[in-house]
């Protein structure tokens, strides 16, 4: 082999290395790229949960008002954990699990201050209609005509007044996968009322109210001594009327101290010298009727009072 | 949204949105208001198929719109002023006023609360004193609000001042100042008791404490087993605590060896009387019955050495009139949901001393 082989050999496996090795690194680039892009992208309709680190307290004063279930609203509002995740949704101000077999919801949770419970002029409940929600599957839909002289109002489980920071807030609470049957007289447009202006007026008193609410199916021993779950289902898509609803609420005080109250509350008509306090039950009894853990996040060891009580 | 509901959902829409078009009439009539106003509701506004919610709402506005024409005209045209003219007519429209309320409750309330008091002024203007006292104030028919429609709550304002005309006052209005007594003394009530006591977490009680740790002790008497025996069960096996598996099984079978121990002492201890015998067979089918549902196996064990010392004893009665008699052999199938059809009844064990199984083998598919 002469010099001038040699020398024409190297050049040639230099310029093919060369060429491999660049391709190698474009590639790689490329790969890496790539690698970015997906991993942001978020499949369609899983929800992402911003998270928020239960040590800091949410500054009572919203700057801006966000119209959109966004990520950090929601996180937010559940930060004290989920109670479950079936079917979760999100709204611009609240967050519902929705039970597509009883077409109502497991649940609903909600974060309020002062300021989102105060009386604004821009929000008005009578321009709000009670509307089905698209986004349930037809099978699973409540519509008003279920409703429609059944004998019980269509109530809010994320209630109306909890959510006057902004007009679409409000019209938000009236999708019809918020409502379940409730007693009107007597309950919804009263004792259960009640109950929702005294978590509101809780504002007063902490910085940051959290409410999870929902409804209860609870047994009851017929005659014969057994126990039975027995409800009345209205309309033609059988929509459930819960026997009895609950709220759970916590607390933060300004002093990081958390209190926590919960009720259970008969689907009927209560009189209206009763007061709340008397539908207090430990959150634990709640938990376990309802199939949820609330505020799981929390050491009940960790809370200041639960219904009033140093614990 | 999946393409199944897109696809379900288009359809739907398309025939309601050609509905609309093609039924374009809201005519109520004079002679019977009433039941062309239902028949329009039923056929427009209470669709049982999903319809698009604005297309709802616009049926029902012009539903409404068509009855409060009609009301007006039953009430202040001079069409034919003779008496009972009058009065048929003002039948007629207190009718649908009601039926329209009712729905105007549930579908749109803020319509009919704005032209109600229109109507109310006609009325008091025209000195229809009559209509006004006993149909618009007796029966309630003013504004819509939380006493007859879930778009309202305690929160809002209750229509006092709709009723406050031509000496009249709304007939909810003493029941509203009660109302109000008993809230003003419910908060009192609250703020006394807003003191709280502190509360002590509630303590386990002995017997709790003792089904946890299953630290017990398990002896029974000739006296009365099976009542000793059941309170056995009932203090420290059957606790509404969670005990874990393990303990609550040690638990389980120190209570059923105190039953062997007994049954076999009231048998074996010289020749066991009746009573003994009845006594042992009692407590004998309860163990049977407990041992069936928390793990037959020690039972189906043992019973075979209680039927070979009985049948050594000759203890006759007790095998043809208890044992094989109320079934007290081996856990099977027939009580016990540790077994399925698949498994062989045990018609052997009851093949002594002359006698036959109580019942039949399994049939065979």
């Amino acid at each position: 082999m002469s010099g001038r082989q040699v020398g024409r050999w190297l050049a040639l496996s230099a310029t093919a290395m060369g060429a491999f090795y660049l391709g190698a690194q474009v590639e790689r680039q490329k790969h890496n790229n790539d690698d970015c892009s997906t991993s942001h992208s978020r499949l369609p309709g899983l929800p992402t949960f911003g998270t928020v680190s239960a040590a800091s307290l949410i500054p009572a004063q919203e700057g801006n008002v966000s119209l959109a279930a966004t990520p950090s609203r929601i996180g937010q509002i559940m930060k004290y954990g989920f109670p479950g995740l079936d079917h979760v949704r999100s709204h611009s101000d609240y967050v519902l699990s929705y039970d597509r077999r009883n077409r109502v919801p497991h649940w609903v949770f909600e974060h309020l201050t002062a300021e989102s419970v105060a009386k604004n002029d821009a929000v008005d409940r009578a321009k709000c209609d009670f509307k089905q929600d698209e986004s349930i599957h037809p099978f699973f839909r409540s519509q008003n005509t279920d409703y429609r002289r059944s004998g019980y109002d269509r109530g809010h489980m994320a209630a109306a007044g909890n959510h006057r920071l902004h007009q679409k807030h409000c019209e938000e609470t009236f999708y019809l996968s918020n409502m379940a049957p409730q007693v009107g007289q007597g309950f919804n447009r009263d004792a259960w009322n009640t109950l929702e202006m005294h978590v509101r007026k809780l504002t007063k008193i902490y910085a940051n109210v959290y409410v999870c609410t929902g409804p209860l199916y609870l047994p009851r021993k017929e005659d014969d001594g057994k126990m039975y779950v027995k409800y009345e289902v209205i309309g033609s898509n059988t929509v459930a009327v819960p026997t009895h609803f609950y709220k759970v609420v916590v607390g933060e005080s300004s002093d990081h101290k958390l209190h926590m109250e919960a009720y259970v509350m008969p689907n009927q008509v209560i009189s209206n010298d009763t007061p709340i306090s008397v539908f207090q039950v430990p959150p634990e009894t709640v938990e376990r009727s309802a199939g949820l853990l609330f505020f799981d996040q929390i050491n009940r060891k960790q809370l200041a009072t639960i219904n009033g009580k140093k614990v | 949204m999946s393409k199944r509901k897109a696809e379900e959902t288009e359809g739907e829409t398309m025939a309601a949105t050609a509905e609309k078009l093609s039924l374009n009439d809201y005519t109520i009539g004079l002679e019977d208001p009433v039941k062309d106003y239902q028949k329009l509701i039923e056929t427009r506004v209470q669709v049982d198929e999903i319809v698009e919610d604005e297309i709802t709402k616009e049926n029902f506005n012009r539903t409404a719109a068509a009855a409060r024409e009609v009301i007006w005209r039953l009430l202040f045209t001079d069409a034919a002023k003779a008496d009972g003219e009058d009065d048929s007519r003002q039948q007629k429209a207190k009718q649908l006023l009601e039926e329209y309320r009712g729905d105007a409750c549930f579908y749109d309330p803020i319509p009919y609360n704005s032209w109600i008091v229109k109507l109310r002024d006609e009325l008091l203007k025209r000195e229809m004193l009559d209509f006004w006292r006993d149909t618009v104030v007796k029966q309630q028919l003013g504004p819509c609000w939380s006493r007859d429609c879930d778009l309202f709550d305690s929160d809002d304002t209750p229509p006092l001042e709709f009723y406050a005309h031509a000496g009249c006052t709304a007939p909810f209005a003493a029941s509203l100042k009660v109302r109000a007594a008993f809230e003003h003394q419910a908060s009192l009530d609250q703020e006394e008791q807003a003191a709280a006591q502190p509360s002590t977490p509630g303590e386990l009680s002995a017997d709790d404490a003792a089904a946890l740790s299953g630290d017990f002790e398990a002896v029974l008497t000739k006296e009365n087993p099976l009542e000793e025996y059941r309170t056995l069960m009932k203090r420290f096996v059957l606790t509404k605590i969670i005990v874990p598996d393990n303990v609550h099984q040690e638990s389980v079978k120190k209570v059923a060896a105190a039953a062997r121990e007994i049954i076999w002492k009231l048998l074996f201890d010289g020749v066991p009387s009746q009573a003994d015998q009845d006594k042992a067979a009692e407590l004998l089918q309860e163990y049977k019955g407990d041992a069936g549902f928390y793990g037959p196996q020690d039972y189906n064990e043992w019973i075979v050495k209680l039927r070979d010392e009985v049948l050594t004893r000759e203890l006759l009665d007790f095998w043809r009139e208890k044992m094989v008699k109320l079934e007290l052999g081996p856990s099977c199938a027939r009580d016990s949901d540790y077994y399925t059809n698949e498994d062989p009844l045990p018609l052997e064990f009851y093949d002594k001393a002359g006698c036959k199984a109580p019942f039949e083998a399994n049939t065979e598919d």
